[in-house]
């Protein structure tokens, strides 16, 4: 595993996003706040991997970590459901939430049973994405419809944008995620250091520019103090 | 190059074209929605201000007609009356002092309902001239002794429609009768500058919580007085506090 140029820039805007955000982490709303854990713990979790990487490999020794990406996972999608829980009130959209949680943690857990941590839970993943998918789309939808500012000044579209082009793209990937690291590695390897980071690498740059346009917005309401 | 791999780069293509295609369609419709709520918004308002014209052309009207009813009915007896005194001064000239109290309480009821009348007329107050109106209503006001009102003036000729000016004088008008019937106040101090137009009425009575009262169901003179401004374009900021009198401020928008 190496840093690529993208990995490099993920972990760049996931940094500054976790920058911007606990500023003013008492004036966001819960939708950003939880936005702001999940990428707190998605730059733990790379470091953690990475960390865990080079020991290993400084060691001479094989590199499994993938019990780490399992590990991230679930926290991370377990975060991203409350988030839309926050916003999306409705009643049947809640119920959507519930079922989506639900199938995703019975998959999760059925997955990891007969495969074990050393193997990536791909099949949670797809069933987490296509959910996530919907609920962006309701998510972005309910946004664009309520906001009284022009789309680019509104950091709930930009991050609702950010998560729908991340999980849809990533449908097609994640399918065939373990087929393909079994049976075509350097096909796999081509397919997340291209298609899966770069789609990473979109869903933190939306994110950095909601959170961008929350700082701005925070800055201007602090009086200034001479 | 690897069919698995095309397949995968296509999929996932198609997908990003269709979330593409999702959040155009998105944006569009938002747009449109905006588009027609902002024309609902201006049909409204252009709807009102209709409505406040008519209102202000009826009452106008009634006024108008008021005044002629003054003038020709009220007014022609009370010359009825004068005539009548002063034929018993002649002839019982004897007792023709009796008769003083009396000559000078009808002259000024005359002098009243002139000044009265010339304050309804509409044509009076379009043809004189906005300042004219006010000297002539503040005259007939401090006659009245509740309370003395001053005025300054600046300039000489108003930059204001024939339309405005009337409008102003309405307004001016509903000012003094709420300082009349409700401020307790004893000074006005009127402030007029004809030049770059503002008109400032403030009062030394009782002042009012201005949040409270304007949502008042009662307040309507006090909404008049804002509708009215806004009827002439004319910006309108109205501040009190209790104990502190009231200050009404009309001006031509700042471009």
């Amino acid at each position: 595993m190496h840093l690529s140029l993208i990995d490099t820039f993920i972990l760049i805007f996931c940094l500054m996003v976790n920058v911007l955000g606990y500023v003013y982490y008492s004036k966001l709303s819960t939708f950003f706040k939880l936005l702001l854990i999940q990428s707190s713990i998605a730059l733990f979790f790379i470091l953690a991997a990475l960390s865990h990487h080079y020991y290993y490999l400084s060691r001479g020794q094989k590199v499994i970590n993938t019990w780490i990406m399992n590990g991230q996972l679930l926290l991370e999608m377990e975060i991203t459901f409350l988030a839309f829980w926050q916003v999306l009130i409705a009643r049947k959209i809640r119920v959507l939430v519930i079922i989506a949680n639900v199938l995703f943690l019975t998959v999760y857990f059925w997955q990891l049973s007969y495969q074990g941590l050393n193997e990536y839970v791909n099949w949670a993943d797809l069933t987490a994405c296509i959910f996530f998918t919907v609920l962006a789309t309701i998510a972005f939808y309910k946004f664009s419809f309520e906001s009284v500012t022009a789309w680019w000044k509104s950091p709930e579209i930009w991050a609702t944008l950010g998560l729908l082009i991340y999980f849809a793209g990533s449908v097609p990937f994640i399918s065939m995620n373990n087929y393909l690291r079994t049976n075509y590695f350097e096909i796999w390897s081509f397919v997340y250091h291209y298609i899966a980071v770069t789609l990473g690498l979109m869903k933190y740059a939306f994110l950095l520019i909601s959170f961008i346009i929350l700082y701005f917005g925070f800055r201007k309401q602090i009086p200034d103090e001479k | 190059m690897n069919p698995i791999l095309i397949s995968i780069v296509a999929g996932t293509l198609l997908i990003l074209l269709l979330v593409a295609g999702i959040v155009i369609t998105f944006f569009y419709a938002n747009r449109q929605r905006i588009q027609q709520e902002k024309n609902l918004a201006e049909a409204q308002l252009s709807f009102e201000k209709e409505i406040r014209q008519m209102e202000s052309e009826v009452s106008e009207n009634l006024m108008a007609q008021f005044a002629n009813e003054l003038h020709d009915n009220v007014g022609q007896l009370l010359t009825a009356m004068h005539i009548e005194i002063e034929n018993q001064k002649f002839d019982l000239p004897d007792n023709g002092s009796n008769f003083n109290s009396l000559e000078s309480y009808l002259a000024e009821i005359t002098h009243q309902l002139r000044l009265l009348g010339k304050s309804l007329n509409t044509d009076f107050i379009g043809d004189s001239g906005l300042l004219a109106a006010i000297q002539i209503e503040i005259e007939r006001l401090n006659s009245l002794r509740r309370f003395a009102i001053q005025l300054t003036v600046q300039g000489e000729k108003s930059n204001l429609e024939k339309d405005q000016e009337l409008i102003v004088f309405r307004i001016f008008q509903e000012i003094t009768q709420n300082a009349l019937k409700h401020a307790k106040a004893k000074n006005l101090f009127v402030h007029l500058n004809l030049t770059d137009f503002s008109l400032e009425v403030k009062d030394d009575g009782a002042g009012f919580d201005y949040e409270r009262i304007v949502t008042h169901k009662k307040a309507s003179g006090l909404r008049n007085i804002v509708k009215r401004a806004k009827l002439a374009n004319l910006d309108c900021l109205i501040t009190s506090n209790v104990g502190q009198g009231t200050r009404y401020f009309f001006e031509k928008p700042k471009l």
